[in-house]
């Protein structure tokens, strides 16, 4: 079978446009969890997603909405409590992160949840999406580059310095929790697209990538989209040539290029 | 001097932070147009009354009073702007920003069309002596260079008053008197009031500035 052929098959097309779009827009949300220090943010989320399926399947609720919305709820207190307390987001996360794995387990064990069935939650397929899941991912990706593209000036003066951004006039307290709330729905929607352990290639490494050559934050946020475009258009053709995952193939690709990104780095500090 | 009057107003402020006081009942009234260095060691609470003014912290007891509004109303939330800021932390940061873009954050609240922001930007960072640092990454520049920017920043906002923590240093002597002649002008031209805190000895032989030492959370 030929990749147009493949193509033709919905579940096939579906997956392709969902991965072109997440990998064109998500690595916005890359950006802010480089700058925010938000590294220990995407294992919170994916542990606070488990504990919501695991409620979810205890509650004969759909496991991925309620790993989603405790998400959206974990994003929510993490901001707050980082607020209240003086706390480096990155600390609190680490909090959260250890919180929500240890209720989880509690959930599970008292519950009489299937684990596999909560764990479900963390492995995704882009071949596995739903048209409303495709709807979905398509609207994110608008929202969170409009948001980026409308709000640039403020959103670039809370990545520079929260305290700046303050004293500038900038809602800073309330645009740093709509900035938490888009990577958690950013962390959501990749495990549902290419599963929690390999969400990085596409939210973390363009962005880390970026970073080396970028001069200016318009150009970090360019360069961080063109660059998961590319790692998501050339691993979904690798892995139909090649016959392996989509995901495993996305991922290869984005780590070349961040040895690549390293070498270049090194190379030019060498030229200086 | 009476809150309306005074540009910075602080009453018996006190400061506590993790069951220590760092500010111990301080006052002090700054008028218009005054130019203002607020000197002392390391830790005698100097950004602490900086953050303090600013509303960053909260206060423990005291009033602070900035442009006729009290610190934390609704009616100096509006204004907050009219206060620029250049802090001590930005000047370590290494996230890819240009020059350009540093300066346009000081335009965030002003509403303004596109166009009329790049003239204010242009105007700004030729004022401050940085419209050569536009294209340039701001973590790749010298100290002296950061504060221009910083000061071309602030004066996007179009302040009253204009607060600069330890803005010296980082910077080799030609840099700080730079600086500190472009303070100087801008007070005498625009009636901006400047505050500034420093732990530098030679900001006590500034000419035109009044001096007040803080040492342990009190004015000496």
């Amino acid at each position: 079978m030929n990749i147009l052929q493949a193509l033709s098959y919905p579940p096939i097309l579906r997956g392709f446009l969902a991965l072109i779009l997440a990998g064109c827009c998500f690595p916005l949300a890359g950006v802010f969890i480089l700058r925010l220090n938000l590294v220990t943010l995407r294992f919170t989320l994916m542990h606070a997603a488990l504990l919501g399926a695991a409620i979810g399947l205890a509650l004969h609720i759909d496991p991925l909405l309620a790993g989603l919305a405790l998400d959206l709820i974990t994003i929510a207190a993490i901001g707050r409590v980082a607020r209240e307390s003086g706390l480096a987001l990155g600390y609190v996360a680490t909090f959260f992160m250890v919180l929500t794995i240890g209720l989880a387990f509690a959930v599970i064990y008292k519950a009489g949840v299937p684990a596999k069935d909560a764990f479900g939650v963390l492995w995704g397929s882009i071949y596995s999406l739903s048209p409303v899941d495709l709807a979905l991912t398509a609207l994110y990706s608008l929202v969170l580059v409009l948001f980026v593209t409308l709000l640039f000036t403020r959103v670039s003066a809370v990545l520079f310095s929260r305290e700046i951004a303050f004293a500038s006039g900038v809602n800073e307290a309330a645009l740093t929790t709509v900035i938490l709330l888009f990577v958690g729905v950013s962390v959501a929607l990749l495990m549902k697209l290419i599963g929690a352990l390999l969400l990085d290639s596409i939210l973390l490494l363009p962005a880390i990538i970026a970073s080396f050559t970028a001069r200016s934050t318009r150009g970090f946020f360019f360069q961080a989209c063109l660059i998961g475009a590319f790692c998501s258009i050339a691993g979904f053709f690798s892995s139909l040539a090649l016959d392996v995952p989509a995901s495993s193939a996305v991922t290869v690709i984005a780590a070349c290029l961040l040895g690549a990104g390293l070498l270049y780095k090194r190379l030019a500090r060498r030229v200086s | 001097m009476s809150a309306a009057d005074a540009c910075l107003l602080v009453e018996n402020l006190f400061v506590t932070r993790d069951s220590a006081t760092i500010l111990r009942g301080l006052s002090l009234e700054v008028g218009c147009a005054e130019r203002l260095i607020i000197a002392g060691p390391n830790g005698a609470g100097k950004t602490t009354l900086l953050k303090a003014i600013l509303g960053l912290i909260p206060k423990a007891a005291g009033r602070v009073s900035v442009l006729g509004a009290e610190v934390g109303s609704r009616e100096w939330l509006r204004g907050r702007r009219r206060v620029g800021y250049v802090n001590q932390e930005s000047v370590q940061v290494d996230f890819p920003i240009s020059g350009r873009e540093v300066v346009e954050i000081g335009t965030c609240s002003l509403p303004l069309g596109s166009e009329e922001k790049a003239l204010l930007i242009d105007q700004a960072m030729t004022t401050a002596g940085c419209a050569h640092l536009q294209a340039k990454m701001y973590a790749r520049l010298s100290g002296g260079e950061k504060q221009k920017l910083s000061l071309a920043r602030c004066l996007c906002q179009d302040p009253q008053l204009l607060l600069l923590d330890e803005p010296t240093s980082s910077l080799d002597p030609q840099s700080r008197g730079e600086l500190m002649a472009l303070l100087k002008s801008l007070n005498e031209a625009r009636g901006l009031t400047v505050l500034m805190v420093s732990h530098d000895s030679q900001a006590l032989n500034e000419t035109g500035w009044r001096i007040e030492r803080l040492e342990a959370g009190v004015f000496a």
